[in-house]
C-alpha cells in the first residue's frame, strides 16, 4: 500500500502542478489517492461511490491547486477537500432521497461487507462492516473523529454544526457500534 | 444489579459522553469511576468503546479497486481553446447563469445577426455582380474552410449525442482582418476563426471541433454520473448556443466576409466549449 509522501516532498510538486504540470499533479495523487479514496469509502459507505468521490476530489484539487498557499500541508489541504466533497454527496443524496421520500438516514450500501475484506484480522474486518452500516451522519462523525483524528470543533465547522451535536453524533455511533459488534 | 446501581447505572449512562470526552467536573468523574470500579455493565461499555476507539484507529487504509487516474486525467485536460475563465472554483450557481447568459447570447445574435445580415447583403451582392466570375474581385476573399450546412439540421441537443449537434467545424470561417466590424482586438488565445487569410487549419493547429468533440466524449462517459435535472438544464443551454451557432453559420454563409460574424460565431462556440468544459469538471451527481 503506498504511503503519503512527506510535506516536503510534495512542495515542488504542489507547485509545479499549480503551474499545470500534469505529470506533477499525477504523482501527488499516486501519493495520495488510498488515503483520500479510504477517507472518501468509509464515510460514504460505499467503495463504488467512494471512487467516484475520490475523482471528484482530485478534480477540485487541480481546478483549486493555484489557490493553495501552503500554510497546511498538502495532504491536509486535500483531506479537507475529500470531506467537503462527501458532504456535499451527503446534502445533494439528501435532497434527492426526500423528493423521493425516502428515508434518509440510510445505512450505507455495499462497503466494507465482511466478503470483500481481507480476512487478516477478523475484529478489523467486523469493525469496518459495522461502520459501513451505520446512519449515514453517524458513521461520518465516527469516521472522521475516531478514524481520522479530526477534533470536535473541526467537524462542527466541516458539517455546519455544533461541536455538542458532533459529540451526540460520535457518542451515538460508539454506541451502535458496540451493539453490533456485540450482538 | 441493585436498584441503586440501575440508578446509577443510568446517571453514568447520561454522563458517559462527557466523561469519554474529558469534560465532566473532577467530582462527577470520580463519581462516575467508582461506579465503574463496582459494576460490570457500565464497565464492560467503557471496554468496549475504549477498544472500538483504539480499532478505528488503527484501521488500514483501502486502495480503489480501479485506476481512477484515466477519469481524472481526462477531466483536468487542458482545454485545447483558451477560456477565459479557466480553472475557476465550479459551483452549482453557474447553471442558471450559463442559462441566462445563453438566452441572451442567442437574443443578441439573432438580432444582430438579422441586422447585419440585411444590412451588408445588398452591396455585396452588387459588387459581386458587377465582378466577373473568378476575376480579379474574387481573390483576396477568405473563404470558409467548411461550409456551415447546419440550417437545414434537425436540432440535437442531447448531451451524449452532441458531438454532431455541434456540427463540429474544424475549422470555421476566416475573414480578412481589415473588414472585422468589431473594434476589439483579437484575444491573446488562439483561436481559430481569428486567422486570417487561412484557408484551414494545418497539423498541430487548434480546433474548435476537436476540443468540442473531446469534451463531449468525456461528458458521455460521465453522463450517468450527473444528475438527470442537470443533465436536462445542460441540453436546453446546449440547444440555445446550437441554435445560435447555427443562425450564425447560416449568416456567415450568406456573407462569409463578415468578420462582425466571424466574432460571432467564435463567441457562440467559446460559450459552447466552455459549459461543456464546466460540464466536464462538475462533481458526479450534482
Amino acid at each position: 500500500m503506498m504511503q503519503p509522501t512527506a510535506p516536503a516532498e510534495d512542495s515542488t510538486d504542489v507547485a509545479l502542478a499549480a503551474a499545470g504540470d500534469r505529470r506533477a499533479f499525477e504523482r501527488l495523487y499516486n501519493g495520495h489517492v488510498n488515503r483520500v479514496f479510504t477517507l472518501c469509502a468509509r464515510m460514504c459507505g460505499s467503495r463504488i461511490r467512494g471512487e467516484e468521490l475520490t475523482q471528484d476530489v482530485f478534480v477540485r484539487a487541480w481546478e483549486k491547486l493555484p489557490q493553495f498557499r501552503g500554510d497546511s500541508a498538502f495532504s491536509t489541504w486535500v483531506h479537507r477537500i475529500a470531506v467537503n466533497i462527501v458532504l456535499t454527496d451527503r446534502k445533494n443524496e439528501g435532497r434527492a432521497r426526500r423528493r423521493m421520500k425516502e428515508d434518509e438516514d440510510e445505512v450505507g450500501e455495499d462497503i466494507f461487507a465482511p466478503a470483500a475484506t481481507p480476512p487478516r484480522d477478523a475484529d478489523r474486518m467486523d469493525l469496518a462492516a459495522a461502520i459501513g452500516n451505520l446512519p449515514a451522519g453517524a458513521r461520518q462523525i465516527f469516521v472522521l473523529h475516531d478514524v481520522e483524528g479530526y477534533k470536535h470543533e473541526e467537524i462542527a465547522e466541516l458539517c455546519g454544526i455544533t461541536a455538542g451535536g458532533s459529540k451526540a453524533q460520535l457518542h451515538r455511533a460508539r454506541l451502535l457500534l458496540r451493539e453490533a459488534l456485540t450482538r | 444489579m441493585t436498584d441503586r446501581q440501575m440508578m446509577t447505572c443510568t446517571a453514568v449512562d447520561s454522563e458517559l459522553l462527557g466523561y469519554l470526552e474529558g469534560t465532566l467536573a473532577a467530582d462527577a468523574r470520580t463519581a462516575v469511576d467508582e461506579h465503574v470500579a463496582s459494576c460490570l455493565r457500565c464497565s464492560s461499555i467503557l471496554r468496549d468503546i475504549g477498544s472500538i476507539r483504539a480499532q478505528a484507529a488503527q484501521l488500514p487504509e483501502l486502495a480503489p479497486s480501479r485506476d481512477l487516474w484515466a477519469g481524472i486525467s481526462a477531466r483536468i485536460e487542458p482545454a485545447v481553446v483558451p477560456l477565459g475563465r479557466a480553472r475557476q472554483d465550479i459551483r452549482r450557481s453557474w447553471i442558471p447563469a450559463a442559462t441566462a447568459a445563453a438566452a441572451a447570447l442567442v437574443i443578441a445574435t439573432a438580432g444582430i445577426t438579422y441586422f447585419a445580415t440585411t444590412r451588408s447583403l445588398r452591396p455585396m451582392t452588387q459588387k459581386v455582380a458587377a465582378a466577373p466570375k473568378g476575376g480579379p474581385g474574387a481573390q483576396g476573399i477568405a473563404q470558409p474552410a467548411i461550409v456551415p450546412s447546419t440550417a437545414t439540421a434537425p436540432p440535437d441537443t442531447s448531451v451524449s449525442s452532441a458531438v454532431s449537434a455541434s456540427a463540429a467545424p474544424t475549422s470555421v470561417a476566416a475573414a480578412p482582418a481589415g473588414e472585422r466590424s468589431g473594434g476589439r482586438a483579437p484575444s491573446a488565445g488562439v483561436r481559430l476563426a481569428s486567422r486570417r487569410n487561412e484557408p484551414a487549419a494545418g497539423p498541430g493547429e487548434i480546433a474548435y471541433g476537436d476540443e468540442i468533440a473531446r469534451l463531449q466524449n468525456i461528458i458521455k462517459q460521465r453522463r450517468r454520473e450527473l444528475d438527470p435535472g442537470t443533465v436536462t438544464v445542460i441540453e436546453q443551454s446546449l440547444a440555445i448556443i446550437n441554435a445560435a451557432v447555427r443562425q450564425s453559420r447560416a449568416a456567415l454563409a450568406r456573407d462569409p466576409r463578415s468578420g462582425f460574424l466571424t466574432d460571432q460565431l467564435n463567441h457562440a462556440l467559446d460559450k459552447k466549449i466552455e459549459l461543456l468544459r464546466t460540464v466536464a469538471l462538475l462533481p458526479s451527481r450534482t
